[in-house]
């Protein structure tokens, strides 16, 4: 094993460690149902904000969004502005109304709220979709790190991220996962802020510039190995030697491409030598100054697939099932949207250091064009920039140890709340069962990563978001703002919405997609989805208006008022019977 | 509580719930207060002013801890008047409604304490002395002393509060303004206002007893139905609805009781609206009675649950309409109207700038001006309650 190999498994091992024993501190507070569940509700707005970014920003936001910068330029910028924003209507809408309900989980607010079991189970069953479609990315993450920075099989990547979160988990519940978590957002911070720093002060002095109209040159001799089958574009006629399958013919030896598409099979090899222009994946911008235009694409298409995405953010973040369990770890209503703010300035943050890195990595790590890789640009970027030398390995053992802090965070919280759902409206009793759902809501997303293919966190990422705002989001923003919501609208919302998402992610993932609007819709199905949700969900609760809940003002003050009436009530603390 | 509209109060009531203990001590306990201002009204008003502001002085003075939860207490009968917050919103003065009100909300709370402590003791023992405690306080304050003219009209039986009222309108209009508590002993005074008035609902005779509220009664029926449902069945309940007819079972009408002695009285009072519960044979004047004080409780608080949400709607909306616009316009804008994507600012292109770096602190600031606007919300409403 190569020297940055062994500094990066060791950062890694580090991180994982430094966890490990934070959460051990966090085990001898933790003591009752409560502080697994809910952290006793005593997370003051720093630390909670700290723990929610760490959680949230996974390995799709750590990794994948520079890829998309790399691939596709400023059209790849709505993303991280989706899943900002996000926390903005979170804000608006949900986050102290959804403290004040007193409730738990989303299932066990969707309960209090309407008073249906029945709702409460449709729930628990999309909670859990949600979040093990979520988990599923991000530990098939952790098997790309390992592999891009070790060459290590990627299972090894799957089972260590997945050991390692299913331990902190039972170790402490809640209570210690917030230390856990608030510790790996800095961890991320840092791991992006030392590079962003280095390698941008090493591009202030150089006098390279975006703004040509040719593709990305190979900063050096490079070799691309091509994993899968791909479609290439050069945009000026390139050289370069290859071993394998290209446009049907076998090869061995020198090749000149013309201005057009290329096919390259699986197991090819690619030589290019330094000074060379980067073919890119066909369907991105070719050359670097379409990269740098708004809109690359083709019009309307790319429009409604802008508009998708924002609304997917937009309404999606809040139905995140461990995103929003984190927000009844406050205290009251009042932290619970400082919190929020906080988290808009932490996430801001991250992200804007993720830009500048994507950008980067176009100068840097143009090889990963080639191989359709982008995802793994923020951890090559240090030795791209920086060259094969201590300086290099060191700085990619720090991104290593942030992709690590990234995977490891996000997959623990989602377990967290995966098992407090499990624990509550699966599975009866106590103490002991909550780490039996924690290890039943991990081993089935680590079973799925080993057994699915891997693929492009922009596919998989987005595409929870859009269940996500296509179920919970109208059942909470309708839930909290209006009176008239009633049990059978809101479960035939989540069906729909969530029924035609689900078919979506069916097709997007499995099938080939039909081109045109019906293709964007299908691939990026917010725009279409969540309205069909909310307007079921409005139409049905009217002709069922009957059923509103009698003491649907008495709910609905409890959800609004301040903390200092009186009126809130801890549902986790009532007795089991009623639920 | 449905059971009240039904008029079969007893059975619902309840037996397995003593829970219903603290809560329902309270509600005697407000009750009583409200009573007994009732009753002080025509004779020493200022007496009962002075005793009012003594609690609300103690109220606020205790910010958490034990004290607390009385607050807590009285709010959840808010809360309930929410219910019927639309409803007909006669005199906002009405005072003693919250108790009334406050009641079924009261028992269903209990187990969830009001208080972030949440650990109250459960039930009857705690709960019962204290509400003794308190009731005695109110009723040798507020009834004997002063009231020595106040309660020869209770006394009257239904009839005698009638004329404590007409003393009482005088003032109790000034009181109207919203606290619940600061109201409640104005409240007497405000039903006869809202007499005036008179949508009263059904054929409310304004008969005895009960004539305060009756005659201030609107369409009080539909109120209490709505009431009676909205609780959860099993906690409140039982205390209220069984005292009146029989006048004791449960500790909490025991304590009553006591205090009561003279029964017709604000105690009286009280049992009077049980009463109503329990006999359908009362007819409208019985519920009348308790539908009116719940709605004029109810009105303003309902009206300033209204309120409460629907302001941090617009709140809500106005800044999301403020990041809708700006960001739902830019893709189209940079569709439209390609040359924006090659002006340099700062030496970065302006898309880059704008998406790139400058939505952020945008966004920090929405979120900013949001948590502002909907913390002095909150401060408003919590204030106007307060009061």
């Amino acid at each position: 094993m190569s020297t940055p190999a062994v500094v990066a498994l060791a950062t890694i091992a580090l991180v994982g460690l430094a966890s490990a024993i934070i959460g051990s501190i966090g085990v001898r507070v933790a003591r009752t149902t409560s502080d697994f569940l809910v952290a006793s509700r005593t997370v003051g707005p720093a630390a909670n904000a700290s723990a929610i970014s760490g959680e949230y920003l996974s390995a799709a936001s750590f990794l994948g969004i520079a890829g998309l910068i790399l691939r596709e330029g400023l059209d790849a910028l709505w993303y991280p502005i989706a899943f900002t924003v996000g926390y903005l209507a979170l804000l608006l809408f949900v986050a102290a109304p959804l403290r004040r309900s007193g409730a738990y989980t989303v299932p066990d607010f969707a309960e209090a709220r309407l008073e249906s079991p029945r709702l409460r189970r449709l729930c628990t069953v999309f909670v859990l979709i949600i979040g093990w479609l979520y988990l599923l990315p991000q530990l098939q993450g952790a098997g790309l790190s390992l592999t891009t920075l070790t060459s290590l099989p990627s299972w090894t990547g799957v089972a260590g991220a997945g050991v390692v979160v299913v331990l902190t988990v039972i170790g402490g519940g809640m209570r210690s996962i917030t230390f856990v978590q608030a510790f790996q957002y800095w961890i991320k911070l840092t791991a992006l802020l030392v590079p962003a720093l280095v390698v941008g002060s090493l591009f202030l002095s150089d006098s390279h510039t975006f703004d040509r109209p040719a593709s990305p040159q190979f900063p050096a001799a490079t070799t691309v190995d091509i994993r899968t089958d791909v479609v290439l574009e050069v945009a000026a006629p390139v050289t370069f030697s290859a071993r394998g399958e290209i446009d049907g013919r076998t090869v061995d030896g020198p090749v000149r491409w013309e201005s057009g598409e290329h096919v390259v099979r699986a197991g090819s090899e690619l030589r290019f030598e330094a000074g060379t222009g980067v073919p890119n994946v066909a369907g991105t911008p070719a050359t670097d100054q379409d990269w740098l235009q708004p809109m690359s694409g083709t019009g309307p298409d790319q429009l409604l697939e802008i508009y998708s995405i924002l609304i997917a953010g937009f309404l999606g973040t809040m139905g995140l099932p461990h995103v929003l369990v984190r927000f009844y770890t406050n205290p009251d209503g009042r932290a619970a949207r400082r919190t929020t703010v906080v988290v808009l300035g932490m996430i801001g943050g991250f992200y804007l250091l993720v830009t500048l890195l994507g950008a980067l990595s176009r100068l840097y790590t143009p090889q990963l064009l080639v191989s359709g890789q982008t995802d793994a640009a923020v951890l090559l970027i240090p030795s791209g920039a920086l060259g094969n030398g201590w300086a290099g390995w060191l700085l990619g053992g720090l991104v290593a140890a942030g992709a690590a802090a990234a995977f490891l965070s996000t997959s623990s919280g989602l377990v967290v709340s995966l098992a407090g759902v499990l624990f509550t409206d699966v599975l009866t009793g106590r103490f002991r069962d909550f780490r039996l759902a924690a290890v039943i809501s991990s081993i089935i997303p680590i079973a799925l990563a080993l057994a699915v293919t891997r693929l492009d966190f922009a596919l998989t990422v987005p595409l929870v978001f859009a269940v996500a705002a296509s179920t919970f989001c109208p059942l909470l923003v309708l839930g909290i703002w209006w009176r008239g919501l009633t049990a059978t609208g809101a479960i035939a919302g989540v069906l729909v919405g969530g029924g035609l998402s689900a078919i979506a992610v069916g097709v997007s993932l499995f099938a080939v997609l039909p081109p045109g609007l019906l293709g964007v819709l299908l691939y990026r199905p917010a725009a279409a989805t969540v309205p069909a949700a909310f307007l079921t969900m409005i139409l049905v609760s009217r002709w069922t208006r009957s059923q509103v809940p009698v003491d649907v003002d008495r709910t609905m003050l409890r959800l609004h008022a301040p903390e200092r009436l009186g009126l809130g009530t801890d549902r986790l603390e009532q007795p089991r019977a009623d639920r | 509580m449905s059971t009240d509209t039904d008029g079969a109060p007893p059975s619902v009531s309840p037996g397995p719930q003593d829970g219903p203990g603290p809560p329902s001590l309270a509600e005697v306990d407000t009750e009583a207060d409200s009573a007994s201002g009732a009753a002080g009204l025509p004779s020493g008003s200022s007496w009962l002013q002075e005793e009012m502001r003594r609690r609300m002085a103690a109220n606020r003075s205790s910010g958490g801890g034990r004290h607390a939860r009385r607050e807590g207490v009285d709010r959840p009968g808010v809360e309930h008047y929410l219910d019927r917050g639309p409803g007909p919103a006669p005199s906002p003065a009405a005072s003693g409604a919250p108790t009334p009100a406050s009641r079924p909300l009261l028992t269903s709370w209990v187990p969830d304490p009001y208080s972030p402590s949440g650990l109250r003791p459960p039930p009857a023992a705690g709960p019962v002395d204290e509400s003794s405690r308190r009731l005695r306080l109110a009723a040798p304050g507020s009834r004997p002393a002063p009231p020595d003219a106040a309660r020869p009209a209770p006394g009257a039986g239904a009839a005698p509060p009638d004329g404590s009222l007409p003393a009482s309108d005088g003032r109790s209009p000034a009181p109207n303004p919203s606290g619940l508590r600061a109201n409640a002993p104005v409240t007497p005074a405000s039903p006869l206002p809202a007499v005036a008035p008179a949508p009263t609902s059904v054929e409310v005779t304004t008969p005895h007893v009960n004539g305060l509220f009756t005659s201030s009664v609107p369409t009080p029926r539909p109120a209490p139905l709505s009431s009676g449902p909205g609780f959860p069945p099993p906690t409140a309940v039982p205390p209220t609805a069984v005292p009146p007819t029989a006048g004791s079972s449960p500790a909490d009408e025991v304590t009553a009781d006591p205090d009561s002695g003279d029964a017709p009285t604000p105690e009286s009072d009280v049992a009077a609206k049980r009463v109503r519960v329990v006999l359908s044979e009362r007819k409208g004047v019985a519920r009348s009675v308790r539908t009116v004080v719940d709605v004029q409780e109810l009105t303003p608080v309902g009206e300033l649950r209204t309120n409460l949400i629907g302001t941090q709607l617009a709140v809500a909306l106005r800044v999301a309409a403020v990041a809708g616009l700006t960001l739902g316009l830019l893709p189209a804008l940079f569709a439209l109207v390609p040359a924006i994507g090659r002006i340099e600012v700062l030496g970065l292109r302006l898309p880059w700038l704008l998406l790139g770096v400058l939505v952020y602190p945008f966004l920090l600031g929405l979120g900013w001006w949001h948590t502002r606007s909907a913390e002095k919300v909150e401060q408003n409403f919590a204030d106007h309650v307060q009061d």
